[in-house]
């Protein structure tokens, strides 16, 4: 098993703030990875250490097997990176970044930049600051994969767009998907990526709360409601992330270990948007030191 | 990443061409002028010695006059430098206030690769730009330096290799605040305004002392020093006059005028003089040797290229480390 | 508007407000498929990508479910050429139906008769079915 990004106790301070503590996971290769996580949880700030543009502070982090920041040389053909509003040059056409696609990246396939560019109904001739807000972000995103990576790190690139833009992105990066490139992918729209993603990472406050199978994350949760009196006791589960108390009845998000059958309690399926809000609330008040990341069976 | 920077900066390239064209054309016609102005007054045979002294020194005071003409024109060529430095880090700046400088990165380029070319490329095309203007002046000036030297102020600061130093200078400090504050414009006006400033006072207070002057006490007789000498202490039209007694005091204009009364006119200036004399007061005369010229070329442009390759060494270095 | 899917015998649809699993919704939309004879033996189904891609949806899903159903036996891949239907999905026999229809309907007068409304009865029957599903029969 190859991974595409690993990180042993990755951490990065700013001033006497960490942004991202004590990180450890390993992606491995061909997933599409969720990042998922408030404003501040160090998203941003994990991607950056991912593709070298800042230096970790502690711990370590390779992508495709290497150094982001020593081997940048050799890393930078294969990872590609795509930050939120991605920076264009706006005074060059699309024909025209095509062309730096090509003089710059040793692996560029440029028929399928220019199939892709055609595909979207974007012509060459434009130039940037012709293009809304949506198709600079898949123009961006065709420039990413026309370089052949196998791994893309995308920060938040369609946290602006509308759902059509954001659909036909998704599109877009889905296709590519098939051809076997890891996909990490940063947003807080956290619709989007139940069907798009196959791997979870949840951040807060620069740590992992939640990591695992996607599938398994959103089919091992349950939402419970029952008498309140039982709320310590609820027999056969794994964990229970978040409850909350009325009189008599109290209303429990559950980590389960297999099938739930105790019949005091009506189980729910729940979405992966309230999985992830019922984390990111425990974490809020849980004491720092105690907060270990729930890893979902391999 | 040749082709990538070239791209980037076509406009500004074109522009600092064009800057290039246009001070040429009014170079050649500038020196043209001189170079008529300086056959016709037949100044040669004069600085060789040959001919009728009085009617030389009247050809060479006319000739003088004539290039003074020209210095409005002169004025503004010790300034382009610095402009073309900063034009050609405008697009640098502006890409490190953009943020678009990522999109390189994202692409297969490393920051030593990227700060490298792009750095180095318009530093190439001003270090062409400025060497051929600085060499066009410098043609332009060589019968005035014939008459007058080329050590005075005004005159240095356009030939030789001095404006390509403020030119690189001028550069390095607009890409070393783009780089530091991530501001076009203040990147900008410091750059320019900086470098002014500096220039102003390297050439006011430090030149002048870059090699120990010439000193002399000058009692009687011709001058000690040459027409093409710099002069920087004392001598016609000196803004502060110093004179020193026999004990090797130095005395000032109001208490030598104490002494031996002011100069208004041709009388005056009779007596005046027999006076300083009769008190064996003589001048104090400090110059720099008109043969020092390349010498204080050297010194000025190690001083200010150094400080601008230092600058960039930083810059690199913030780009590699700091930047996102 | 109307507009030919470009390959495959079946349109996939995408429902995000499903509790379902993405691969079991193709899963279930594929037997459906079966079910209602829009599949036949030996159509071709979407490739990976194209479904992917359409959908927006994670190759691996459709690789998964693809999977699912060889197992099943209901497709097979013929390396290649594509994922192709091999066998039909029989449903119950119209005599099995009528009483499996009876048996319901004198089960849901019990229901009424015991005071549950319309919404009590969904949410028995649906808490009822989890929990058999849960158990890895259904």
């Amino acid at each position: 098993m190859t991974y595409a990004l690993e990180a042993a106790q990755l951490g990065k301070q700013y001033g006497s703030r960490w942004a991202l503590r004590g990180l450890t996971l390993a992606i491995p290769s061909g997933r599409v990875v969720a990042l998922v996580g408030p404003n501040g949880a160090g998203k941003s700030t994990f991607l950056n250490l991912a593709i070298g543009l800042q230096a970790p502070t502690a711990g370590t982090v390779r992508a495709v097997g290497l150094s982001p920041r020593g081997d940048a040389g050799r890393m930078l053909p294969r990872v590609g990176y795509l930050a939120q509003e991605p920076p264009l040059f706006r005074r060059f056409s699309v024909g025209e970044l095509i062309k730096m696609g090509a003089h710059l990246n040793p692996r560029w396939d440029n028929a399928l930049a220019v199939a892709r560019m055609e595909q979207l109904g974007i012509s060459l001739d434009l130039p940037v600051s012709a293009l809304s807000g949506g198709m600079r972000a898949q123009v961006a995103l065709v420039l990413a994969l026309a370089k052949r990576p196998e791994l893309l790190l995308l920060d938040e690139p369609i946290a602006s767009l509308d759902p059509l833009a954001r659909h036909e992105f998704l599109q877009l990066l889905m296709d590519a998907a098939s051809d076997g490139l890891t996909v990490v992918l940063s947003s807080h729209i956290i619709g989007d990526l139940r069907a798009t993603c196959d791997y979870l990472i949840l951040l807060t406050r620069g740590e992992s709360l939640l990591e695992g199978e996607m599938d398994e994350i959103v089919t091992g949760h349950r939402r419970l409601v029952g008498p309140a009196d039982r709320v310590n006791a609820i027999g056969g589960v794994e964990d229970v992330v978040q409850v909350h108390c009325a009189d008599r009845q109290a209303n429990a998000v559950v980590r389960t270990r297999g099938p739930f059958l105790d019949p005091r309690w009506e189980a729910f399926p729940v979405d992966l948007e309230q999985i992830v809000l019922a984390y990111m609330s425990r974490g809020s008040t849980q004491v720092r030191a105690a907060a270990k990341p729930i890893r979902m069976a391999q | 990443m040749i082709w990538l920077t070239w791209r980037q900066q076509r406009f500004e390239f074109l522009l600092a061409c064009g800057v290039l064209l246009g001070a040429s054309l009014m170079l050649l016609w500038t020196g043209e002028q001189i170079l008529v102005s300086f056959k016709l007054l037949g100044i040669a045979p004069c600085l060789r010695g040959i001919g009728d002294a009085t009617a030389c020194s009247n050809a060479i005071s006319e000739f003088t006059s004539n290039v003074a003409s020209q210095q409005p024109q002169l004025s503004w060529l010790v300034y382009l430098p610095m402009l073309i430095g900063a034009l050609l880090a405008a697009p640098i700046a502006l890409e490190i206030e953009q943020g678009t400088y990522r999109l390189a990165w994202t692409q297969s380029v490393t920051r030593s690769r990227w700060a490298l070319v792009r750095l180095g490329v318009p530093i190439l095309v001003g270090l062409g730009i400025g060497s051929l203007v600085a060499a066009l002046s410098s043609w332009s000036m060589e019968p005035v330096n014939r008459v007058q030297g080329a050590l005075r102020p005004g005159s240095f600061d356009v030939q030789g290799v001095v404006p390509v130093a403020y030119l690189l200078l001028t550069f390095a400090v607009t890409v070393t605040v783009a780089v530091l504050f991530r501001r076009v414009l203040p990147a900008l006006a410091l750059g320019v305004g900086l470098v002014v400033v500096l220039h102003l006072a390297v050439m006011t207070w430090l030149r002048p002392k870059f090699i120990g002057p010439i000193s002399s006490i000058w009692l009687n007789g011709p001058a000690p020093f040459g027409p093409r000498d710099w002069v920087i202490q004392g001598g016609t039209g000196s803004t502060s006059y110093v004179f020193v007694d026999p004990a090797g005091n130095h005395i000032n204009l109001a208490q030598a005028q104490a002494l031996c009364g002011q100069v208004t006119d041709a009388a005056s200036k009779n007596s005046w003089s027999s006076c300083l004399q009769a008190r064996h007061l003589g001048e104090l005369i400090q110059y720099q040797p008109a043969d020092r010229f390349w010498a204080f070329q050297a010194i000025e442009t190690a001083l200010i290229a150094g400080i601008g390759v230092a600058l960039l060494a930083i810059a690199v270095w913030w780009l590699r480390k700091r930047m996102t | 508007m109307t507009v030919r899917s470009g390959g495959g015998a079946i349109v996939f649809h995408r429902d995000d407000s499903s509790g379902l699993a993405p691969y079991l919704q193709l899963i279930q939309q594929v037997k459906h498929g079966l079910r209602l004879r829009h599949l036949r033996i030996g159509d071709r189904l979407p490739t990976v990508r194209d479904v992917a891609a359409q959908l927006a949806i994670n190759p691996n899903t459709v690789l998964k479910a693809y999977r699912q159903l060889e197992v099943e036996r209901l497709l097979e891949s013929r390396p290649g050429l594509g994922v192709f239907v091999a066998a039909a999905l029989a449903g119950p026999s119209p005599e099995d139906q009528a009483e499996l229809r009876g048996d319901l309907l004198d089960w849901l007068a019990r229901a009424r008769a015991a005071g549950l409304d319309a919404e009590s009865i969904d949410a028995l029957i649906t808490d009822t079915i989890g929990r058999y599903a849960a158990l890895g029969v259904a």
